[in-house]
């Protein structure tokens, strides 16, 4: 059975040989060892921290999203916004509660851009 | 494991067919020092990982292994430090050799039954068949015989060079004391002007040996001057 050490590892690996950086070299960028990184990218161990994550992504030009969806975790900076806006918190707790599904979360994001939400779009900043 | 016997030139001609295909896989002429940390992963699809041998299997001596089954070559995590770059890229290219040649021999193997896929790659089975010839592959790999034979015409002329016992001086275009401890001199100049970079100086110089360039006729006290031909 494929665990999420596997997802994280294979998808890890995939982007890194795609991107043409070699096993040591991604261990240099974001200084670790290549024996640790090379037992992530085998599934021996969870998937490194959300910050190295990040790491990772800028050291192999890749979207972070990615990565951090395959390791189940948290941007930092998402983290971050959401403990610094308390109705951040309180909208994905009812969004919990509720039991949003893909679908509910489809339409809310179609209805949030045509609502011209937030800076930039039009509406109330 | 037992495996056929290989003529030097069927080993020099299957790694140069390796570097062929990982040239025509990422478009581009392929020169010293060769990435071969890349051939292994995106040419051969294997991956790499590092390992305490010592810790897994409680002996020492073991600088590397390939988990066929698994298609993963492991170092011992004692080359990765500093200046063990050359002995790093060695044992990875002798991992490669022994997917490139061995890899049938080992899953027909008697001991397949038992899930027993992996060769383990010890120091003191260094003259057994298939540990030679794996040897002999990534000297080949890492060494392409065209541009080892090239980067010594370029530093040390066109005849080879005779290894003896004598202490002289030797003068000409390349001056180097002619004593025994001069070999990583010789190996070094061929590094540089090669750029194998990623090669110990110790497998320069057997490489060099293998290929007739330089030609060791003593087995101590070593001199060396250029040999004399007739032609």
């Amino acid at each position: 059975m494929r665990t999420s050490n596997d997802t994280f590892g294979r998808l890890l690996r995939s982007l890194r040989l795609e991107s043409g950086v070699g096993l040591r070299e991604l261990s240099r960028l974001i200084e670790k060892s290549p024996g640790y990184l090379s037992d992530v990218e085998s599934g021996n161990v969870p998937p490194p921290s959300k910050e190295t994550i990040v790491q990772i992504a800028n050291a192999l030009n890749v979207d972070k999203k990615t990565l951090l969806n395959a390791a189940k975790k948290i941007d930092p900076e998402l983290s971050e916004y959401v403990a610094e806006q308390p109705q951040v918190a309180d909208f994905l707790r009812m969004a919990k509660d509720k039991e949003f599904n893909d679908d509910d979360w489809d339409r809310l994001t179609q209805l949030a851009k045509l609502s011209k939400l937030g800076k930039g779009e039009g509406g109330k900043v | 494991m037992k495996v056929p016997w290989l003529p030097k030139s069927g080993i020099e001609a299957i790694a140069a067919d390796v570097l062929a295909g990982y040239e025509e896989m990422i478009g581009a002429p392929v020169a010293p020092p060769i990435p071969v940390e890349d051939v292994i992963e995106r040419y051969l699809d294997l991956r790499i990982g590092f390992m305490d041998f010592k810790k897994t299997y409680g002996f020492h001596g073991v600088l590397g292994a390939i988990y066929v089954k698994d298609r993963l070559i492991y170092a011992d995590n004692a080359l990765l430090a500093d200046h063990s770059e050359g002995r790093l890229n060695f044992t990875f290219a002798h991992e490669a050799g022994h997917w490139v040649l061995h890899r049938k021999f080992v899953t027909h193997a008697e001991d397949s039954r038992a899930e027993r896929t992996e060769i383990i790659c010890r120091k003191k089975d260094a003259k057994k068949p298939a540990e030679w010839q794996a040897d002999f592959f990534a000297a080949c790999l890492l060494m392409p015989e065209k541009w080892i034979k090239s980067a010594f015409e370029k530093s040390m002329g066109a005849r080879p060079l005779l290894l003896h016992n004598e202490q002289r001086s030797l003068s000409g275009f390349l001056y180097i004391e002619p004593c025994v401890c001069n070999w990583p001199i010789i190996a070094r100049s061929i590094q540089n002007t090669g750029g194998f970079s990623n090669v110990s100086k110790q497998a320069i110089i057997i490489r060099l040996q293998e290929l007739g360039l330089v030609i060791n006729e003593t087995t101590a006290e070593i001199g060396w001057h250029r040999k004399q031909f007739a032609t």
